[in-house]
Formats: C-alpha cells, sequence, structure tokens
C-alpha cells in the first residue's frame, strides 16, 4: 500500500514522535510505503503534500486530538486511530487496512 | 543529542524507594523545583496527574515518561529517577516501571529546540540499544552520556 499517515497526540511532545516511527517501521516491515506527518508542539513536520494524498491508497490519522488541515484528505479512505493503537499495534493496524481495501475493490 | 542543557547531576537520582506514582512524581517535581526548572510544584503536578488520565504513560520495558506542559514551567527540563524496585504504573506492556522521565514543557513554543531534544528523547527510549544503556547507567554521568 501507498500510505500517507499523521500523528498528533495531546501534548505534541512525546507519543506524537513515538507513533510515527512505530508506524514507518511496521510498514517498512511489512512492504509498504509511508510518509508519515507530525503535528506536534513544534508544528507540522514533514509534511503530507498534495502529490502525496494523490498517490496514497489510504490515509491513516493517528491522533488523540483533531487535526489540522484534514480537509487535505477529502476523497481518500480515512482510517482514524487512537495514538496508542499506532503504537502499541502498528503492523495489526496496516495489516487490517490492507485486507479492508482489498475486500472493498 | 546533547541533553545536558536540559537536566542536570541535581535532577537524576537512583535507586530511590518510593513506593507509588505519586511519591514519584513528588519526589521529581521537587527536584525540578529545586532546579528552578518550574514555578510551582502544585500547579506543575496538576498538569501532569492531568496528562496521566488521557492514555498511559509507561513505554514498556520498565521506563516510563510522564510530562506535564504548563505556563509554570520555567525551562524546558527532564527529571529521571531509578527506582529501587518497579512500581505499578500503566504501561504499554504491563510490566512494573522502574525508571521514570519526567518531561517539563513549556506553554509557549518560543523553545523549540529544546522541545525537539525532548521529543527526541522520547522517541529514542524505544529503542532496544537505548533501553539496555539506561538500565546499565549507575550514575548521571554514564546516563546523560547514553541517551
Amino acid at each position: 500500500m501507498r500510505i500517507v499517515a499523521v500523528c498528533a497526540c495531546t501534548m505534541g511532545v512525546a507519543h506524537t514522535f513515538i507513533a510515527k516511527d512505530k508506524l514507518v517501521a511496521a510498514a517498512e516491515k511489512l512492504g509498504h510505503r509511508i510518509k508519515c506527518e507530525t503535528q506536534g508542539s513544534v508544528g507540522i513536520e514533514s509534511r503530507i503534500e498534495p502529490a502525496d494524498v494523490e498517490e496514497a491508497d489510504v490515509v491513516i490519522i493517528a491522533a488523540d486530538i483533531n487535526i489540522n488541515e484534514q480537509e487535505r484528505f477529502k476523497g481518500k479512505p480515512v482510517v482514524k486511530v487512537p495514538v496508542t493503537v499506532a503504537i502499541k499495534q502498528p503492523e495489526q493496524l496496516l495489516n487490517k487496512i490492507e485486507s479492508k481495501l482489498k475486500g472493498g475493490e | 543529542m546533547n541533553l545536558s542543557e536540559l537536566m542536570n547531576k541535581n535532577t537524576i537520582s537512583f535507586d530511590i524507594e518510593l513506593k507509588d506514582k505519586n511519591e514519584v512524581f513528588d519526589y521529581l517535581i521537587n527536584q525540578l523545583y529545586e532546579n528552578n526548572s518550574i514555578a510551582s510544584k502544585e500547579t506543575f503536578k496538576e498538569a501532569v496527574c492531568f496528562r496521566e488520565t488521557l492514555s498511559e504513560t509507561g513505554l514498556g520495558e520498565g521506563i516510563a515518561i510522564p510530562h506535564g506542559k504548563s505556563a509554570t514551567v520555567n525551562k524546558a527540563s527532564i527529571a529521571f529517577v531509578r527506582l529501587h524496585e518497579g512500581i505499578a504504573w500503566e504501561s504499554l506492556d504491563d510490566k512494573p516501571i522502574q525508571y521514570v522521565f519526567l518531561l517539563a514543557i513549556p506553554e509557549t513554543s518560543q523553545d523549540n529546540q529544546h522541545i525537539r531534544m525532548i521529543s527526541e528523547l522520547a522517541r529514542s527510549l524505544i529503542r532496544q540499544d537505548v533501553i539496555g544503556a539506561v538500565k546499565n547507567a549507575d550514575d548521571a554521568e554514564t546516563l546523560l552520556r547514553v541517551i
């Protein structure tokens, strides 16, 4: 899958970035392509650009708060989960999304 | 990463006997206060306890990173304690917590450089090599060198 993801936890300092690392590691292990943006205390980093959205199969939002600029993802399948899910079970999350996408098409 | 701007030997302790989360908070918050990192112990503790209600701060492997974001934080800082024994703490792997990094985060984001350093520390603490090094550190100097 080609994945774009946004991570954002409540304080935007710790779990946002841990979730990113876990998601990216899991995606690489499972052979997916991923670009992961963080919306933290210091603002948006590794921003998802329109071209990234264009070629993505799915958008994962791992957030405990409302993220900024969600309208970028209109028209794409969006999966929203709490940050903890991305940290605790990133591989299960990706496998579940993959089977849903396959089943739905 | 040079964390010496965020933590120093006055905010790092080893083998302290504290029996629960509340005692750990009081202990570490007092260290931050003595270090002039926070203006009010009470206000900062409220912020830390509020964060605890949102989701678990135990990362697993006995390491926890409770944190508070508050205007009472004078400067981004970290206090660390290695407990004499592991204690009950909500964690990703449900194991007891023995190593606690308490992160003090200022409300305004004018100090992005130091906030980034705190983020880097947090994400490094899920790496096996760093976890091992933290567990093997027996003094402040060693800890500061390995993280």
